[in-house]
């Protein structure tokens, strides 16, 4: 049965991820944007799947929660109507396909010849408690440290949108 | 800290001084002229003073051969190693020690160059006054000052040859000073690349000296045998420097810079370098190495003496005497003689730095002519300074008890007990020597005045005057066995010798004198060409050297030229390239596709990139 | 935690954090004061953290160490920050808005550069190059006026994100075949793993750790983004990233290769691999260069052919090499900063970057002509500056692991064949300043009017030219520094 989930989410992930940048039907971003939403539920169920209660949870509040939908209200301020008359480069598309193909076979082949078949499953470790546990004794500096990145993240955010004192953007 | 201890800085201060007084002008100074000179001139004083304490209180003591500060250089990686002298597995310990030397020999060339480095600055200050380039020339002359100075302290052959481009350089900034003259800058520039051939060959001697010895520590490497082959590629450096035959061809066009640039560099120090580095590493040369010095210095005086009879120009008179005394010098250290060398490069400096000084005074006072066969009468007008002029030439001929003779003197006494025929070819440079300086003085100081330009020249300035008389006091006394020089050198001297040479250097310098006087009194133009048709041409063109140099390089540039031309057609024509230069161009251009600005483009190649490393490793 | 062990970090943040506050009660025109202030507090927080060293090194679970080597390279990021916040200043005409953020930036840039320095974890690892690669996201966008600025924003971001990307697979390989994120719990978990399979995946995670940090110094094949962002960001934040963005990859990878892949130290084709990136790069920046005519993507290009020569370094995979690399940064970093001064002067006053505006900068400021000529040279490596002690100390490193590895000849060789390379551009910089004639096509000559160099921009121009005549003629006391803390590096395994 886990099996058969597992195959399930993951082909849905990689299906809806290469949707997000490559589909054939509609150029329109908001389109992306609604695949990449099921691209991270579907990663989620993966987590399930691996007794990763937590960051399943995680991963559908922020991601699918609260990112996608500030990604959705930016490209729905912006205007996305140049997006869509652009049209696929064949020849771009190609070596694209070709070079992520070609990096994930190379991935697989590894993991594959590394004799990793069967279902490695949790230790518990990701489990909420020991989560929370282990990333306010061990991994204490590097949370901290996170919090200095948001602080640069949130101060960035502010000053590249905020308006310009003096002047209006001007072309070079 | 005590007197000894202070003493033991003091030639690293005189090196230094002219650095800082260079450093300055270059950055803050240039915009006030007075300042700049003021500078420059001080700081070689100060250096001067320092080497005539130097010099007076060590005097000839040899043994303390080391200075303060001392400090190591390019020893990467390993212990610091306290013995002086490398290992035997010197690869292992390379350690280069930057140090001032103090021994006889550099406290004597000390006292030459920051002596007339002073002369020469204050002459400069009257001299160059109304050049708009004043400061620049005067920061240019520190530079060099400290350059020189390196030479002569250097204790190792690396840092002798850093020292040595430092001179190249500089005295490529001062000789195309004038740099708007096309002449001017094109000499700067031959300077510089003839330079350059005779370098490659002492860069490539002291690799091979490194790689034979473990070390480029010039007392060790004195102490050890060397191979014939090093010591000729050594030489090299000095055939460059020193402008010996074949490489000569840069310093009579050299005489395009500044006058006093001429007397500093091409008289008594920068030329003389090459002579100094060979007294230095003497004993490293084999036999058949002296043999070879001693010929190309022969070679080179004789030619040079020839050159230097159908000159007209004031300077390359002298410019091709200086070749010739060089050579005279180049040959004393071939026949074994390096203290005769030196001996005569010390009196040399003196009357040839005089001469181009008195030179640049009548140059100064007849408007910039330079063609003596325009000037004429001048000691007239110019009484003081034709005496000086007179002196020095006298000097320069080997007149009797003028310090020339006694030095040439002892050159010619090397030469007899080594080779006859060097003897006899220096007999005769001894004797065209007198001859042309006959022929300069007369032609330019007595007759009558042949220009306006002459007859209304006005005796030089009193800064002017002023160096010239110091340095014909020396001319005329330097070499008087009661000042002792010959005695400081270690001179030695073998009776038999002694009395050949001295006889018959006299008698060829009074051939020449006469010989002289008697074709060149009264006379208006040149009588020699009429009498001797083609040789006096060949003397006047100088054997077409610079000519056949020409001729050779457009030979081999048109050879070369053809052959690229045929490989581009046949070999790279299909990509569209030329020599090797265009095809690391068109490399550079072909790759720089990869920097389309695209987004995308350099997402895909990393990726890409990144495939192909993992691809290759993993499988 | 022990917080001492910190407090250069805590430090460089808090004071990022100060400046931000103090900002709001500063008046518009004093702001760009503050620059002294900041420089000033760094020197002072990292002399504080010295004292904190005297006591003796520690490890947490944290994954953080304070080494030798860390105390090396936070110097070394604490000089380059104190200089690139000087330059910033004089920079601050053209910063329209938030030059106070460009200080806390800075703040918050070194202080991801010095937790790299003492990165023991993979996490830690990741963490600081995360904050160091956003924080300059930021900043190389931070003349958004200049739609080049946005421009080479955009792509840093969209590139460094990738290469986060296939870091943080390969950090994933390695946990999974190893089990452990401490740099030795790593080397003690892959020593034990005997079986091939594993090993293999092992492998794959390194290499791909590896392409994350290759990225931050540029080392082909992902060097791409370099020419474009160089020029397009502010040229303070361009000299933060050709000396501490990049020096903060190479203190990684050294930490990574030496105390987290002994088993693979021995492998033949790690050695091959980084032979073959560090020929390709030299190559490729020393090609790339030529004919360059903007200044900014010149010295972007000659950046990356100097992180092809730490990559040389790097290939002896010895003590030696990596005393040569540290060298060589120390010495690099005071010829870059040089550079990049001159021409933000230069190229403020023209409001151009071509190579063309330097004409007849030797009569409009000598100080300026004196050090960027001088910073050039070195870059060049001609003796007897900085730069050439830099080269020849990893060459001789080079030259001295010939025996080991059979590869090396080539590498030299190709070294060799970039540096003749290299003189060619840098040359046409220096025959710009004394003989340049400015643009071929221009009506007029270049101006030759004295041209002002700002207060603070002297400072770091008198700075460089002591660093670069110091470091050349006294290499010993620096040598000797980076010879102690690259102390069994290598050996120790």
């Amino acid at each position: 049965m886990q099996e058969i989930l597992f195959y399930i989410f993951s082909a849905l992930t990689l299906l809806c991820g290469l949707l997000v940048v490559f589909n054939p039907f509609s150029r329109n971003p908001v389109t992306s944007a609604m695949f990449l939403v099921l691209t991270i539920i579907s990663m989620s169920g993966l987590f399930v799947l691996l007794k990763a209660f937590f960051l399943a949870a995680v991963q559908i509040l922020v991601y699918a929660g609260a990112v996608i939908v500030l990604f959705l209200f930016v490209i729905m301020l912006l205007d996305v109507k140049e997006e869509e008359r652009r049209r696929y480069q064949k020849f771009g598309t190609f070596l694209g396909f070709a070079a992520v193909t070609g990096l994930a076979m190379l991935i697989i082949n590894t993991i594959k010849q590394s004799g990793v078949s069967q279902a490695l499953t949790g230790d518990g470790v990701a489990e909420t408690k020991p989560l929370g546990k282990l990333l306010f004794t061990d991994y204490l500096l590097p949370f901290e440290i996170v919090s200095i990145l948001l602080l640069v993240a949130m101060v960035g955010c502010i000053l590249l949108s905020k308006r310009e004192e003096t002047a209006e953007a001007e072309a070079e | 800290m005590s007197k000894e201890q202070i003493i033991r800085f003091l030639p690293t201060i005189v090196l230094l001084l002219p650095l800082i007084s260079a450093a300055l002008i270059l950055l803050f100074t240039q915009r006030y002229r007075k300042l700049s000179a003021g500078l420059s001139t001080g700081a070689v004083a100060i250096g001067l003073g320092i080497s005539i304490f130097l010099f007076a209180s060590q005097g000839t003591d040899n043994s303390e051969a080391g200075s303060d500060p001392k400090f190591t250089w390019l020893s990467i990686g390993l212990a610091q190693n306290d013995s002086p002298l490398p290992t035997a597995s010197g690869q292992e310990n390379f350690a280069l020690d930057i140090q001032s030397l103090n021994d006889p020999l550099s406290r004597l060339m000390l006292l030459i160059v920051t002596f007339i480095g002073t002369l020469v600055h204050v002459f400069s200050l009257v001299y160059m006054r109304k050049d708009k380039g004043f400061s620049r020339y005067f920061g240019a002359l520190s530079f060099f000052v400290f350059s020189m100075l390196g030479i002569v302290l250097s204790s190792n052959l690396v840092m002798m040859f850093i020292f040595w481009e430092l001179v190249g350089v500089s005295s490529y900034l001062l000789i195309s000073h004038w740099f708007e003259k096309p002449a001017a800058a094109d000499a700067g520039k031959k300077a510089f690349v003839t330079n350059r051939i005779g370098d490659v060959g002492f860069l490539l001697g002291i690799i091979l000296i490194w790689q034979q010895t473990s070390s480029v520590n010039i007392a060790y490497i004195n102490s050890v045998e060397i191979s014939t082959l090093a010591g000729l590629l050594i030489f090299c450096g000095a055939i460059g420097k020193s402008a010996q035959f074949p490489l000569h061809v840069w310093l009579p066009d050299a005489m395009e810079g500044p006058t006093p640039v001429s007397a500093l560099i091409h008289a008594a120090t920068m030329v003389a370098a090459g002579v100094y580095m060979l007294c230095r590493v003497f004993p490293i040369f084999t036999d058949v190495a002296l043999v070879t010095i001693a010929w190309i210095g022969a070679i080179t005086a004789l030619l040079a003496a020839l050159m230097a009879i159908q000159q007209n120009d004031i300077k390359r008179i002298l410019a091709y005497s200086t070749l010739s005394q060089l050579g005279y010098m180049v040959m004393a250290v071939g026949c074994g003689g390096a203290e005769a060398a030196m001996f005569h490069l010390t009196t040399h400096a003196a009357f040839k730095a005089l001469l181009f000084l008195g030179a640049g005074a009548v140059i100064y006072a007849c408007h910039h002519e330079q063609d003596i066969w325009n000037m004429g009468g001048l000691r007239h007008n110019l009484s003081r300074t034709s005496i000086t002029f007179i002196i020095g030439a006298l000097a320069l001929a080997g007149f009797p008890l003028l310090s020339g003779f006694f030095s040439k003197d002892a050159i010619l006494m090397q030469a007899h007990l080594s080779q006859k025929p060097l003897f006899i070819i220096g007999v005769i440079v001894a004797g065209l020597t007198a001859f042309y300086m006959m022929r300069c003085v007369l032609v330019a100081f007595f007759g009558k005045a042949r220009t306006d330009q002459a007859k209304e020249a006005h005796e030089v300035p009193g800064e002017m005057l002023l160096p010239l008389i110091i340095l014909a006091l020396f001319s005329v006394f330097l070499g008087a066995p009661q000042i002792g020089l010959a005695d400081f050198l270690n001179l030695k001297e073998v009776k038999a010798s002694h009395h050949a040479a001295m006889i018959w250097g006299t008698v060829a310098a009074a051939v020449g004198l006469i010989g002289g006087y008697m074709i060149y009194r009264n006379a208006d133009k040149d009588p020699l060409p009429a009498k001797l048709g083609a040789v006096s041409r060949w003397m006047r063109d100088r054997f077409y050297f610079d000519e056949l140099y020409a001729f050779l390089n457009h030979w081999t540039q048109e050879k070369l030229s053809f052959a690229s031309d045929w490989f581009d057609r046949w070999i790279i024509a299909g990509l569209g390239v030329k020599g090797t230069s265009g095809a690391v161009d068109v490399t550079g251009c072909l790759i720089r596709l990869f920097q389309s600005g695209n987004l995308q483009t350099y997402a895909l190649l990393t990726v890409i990139g990144l495939l192909g490393i993992l691809a290759w490793i993993l499988f | 935690m022990d917080l001492q062990l910190v407090s250069l970090e805590i430090g460089a943040c808090l004071l990022g954090i100060m400046v931000l506050l103090v900002d709001l009660w500063t008046p518009a025109e004093r702001k760009a004061q503050l620059g002294w202030w900041v420089a000033g507090g760094l020197v002072g927080v990292f002399c504080y953290s010295f004292t904190i060293f005297d006591q003796g090194t520690g490890t947490g679970a944290t994954g953080y160490v304070k080494d030798s080597l860390a105390v090396y390279f936070q110097g070394y990021f604490v000089l380059s920050a104190v200089l690139v916040v000087l330059l910033t200043q004089s920079y601050a005409a053209r910063i329209r808005s938030g030059i106070s953020e460009l200080y806390a930036f800075t703040c918050f840039a070194l202080a991801g550069m010095s937790f790299a320095a003492g990165a023991n974890s993979l996490v830690l690892l990741f963490v600081a190059v995360e904050l160091i690669t956003i924080t300059f996201y930021v900043l190389t966008s931070f003349e958004r006026h200049r739609l080049r600025s946005l421009e080479a924003g955009i792509k840093y971001l969209i590139l460094g994100a990738a290469s986060s990307a296939i870091m943080v697979f390969g950090i994933a390989l390695i946990y999974g075949s190893t089990g452990a994120l401490d740099f030795h719990g790593v080397a003690r978990a892959a020593n034990g793993l005997n079986d091939d399979s594993m090993m293999l995946l092992y492998q794959l995670g390194v290499l791909m750790t590896l392409g994350g940090l290759f990225f931050k110094l540029a080392a082909v094949p992902f060097q791409l983004w370099v020419p474009d962002v160089y020029q397009g960001a502010p040229t303070p934040v361009t000299t933060f990233l050709s000396t501490g963005s990049k020096a903060a990859g190479i203190v990684l990878i050294l930490r990574l290769l030496a105390d987290a892949c002994p088993p693979l130290l021995g492998e033949a084709w790690l050695r091959q691999l980084l032979a073959l990136m560090a020929a390709a790069t030299i190559l490729y920046g020393s090609l790339c260069a030529l004919r360059q005519r903007n200044l900014k993507r010149l010295l972007g290009y000659s950046s990356i052919a100097s992180a092809g020569f730490v990559l040389l370094g790097l290939v002896t995979l010895s003590d030696q090499g990596a005393q040569a690399v540290l060298f060589y940064l120390t010495a690099y970093v005071f010829g870059v900063v040089g550079a990049f001064t001159v021409i933000s002067v230069v190229s403020e006053e023209s409001s151009d970057e071509d190579i063309s505006t330097l004409a007849n900068l030797h009569q409009r400021s000598p100080l300026m002509a004196t050090v960027l000529t001088l910073s050039i040279i070195s870059l060049a490596g001609v003796p007897p500056l900085a730069g050439f002690m830099g080269k020849f100390a990893l060459l001789r490193a080079a030259i001295d692991s010939v025996a080991v590895h059979p590869v090396m000849p080539w590498v030299i060789g190709a070294a060799l064949v970039g540096v003749v390379i290299s003189f060619y551009y840098y040359f046409t910089v220096i025959r710009e300043i004394f003989w340049g004639k400015g643009r071929f096509w221009a009506e007029e000559a270049p101006s030759t009017e004295p041209l002002l160099c700002p207060r603070a921009a002297e400072v770091v121009l008198l700075t460089c030219l002591f660093g670069l005549i110091g470091l050349g003629l006294f290499p010993e006391p620096i040598l000797f520094i980076a010879g102690e803390a690259t102390e069994y590096l290598f050996s120790a395994n």
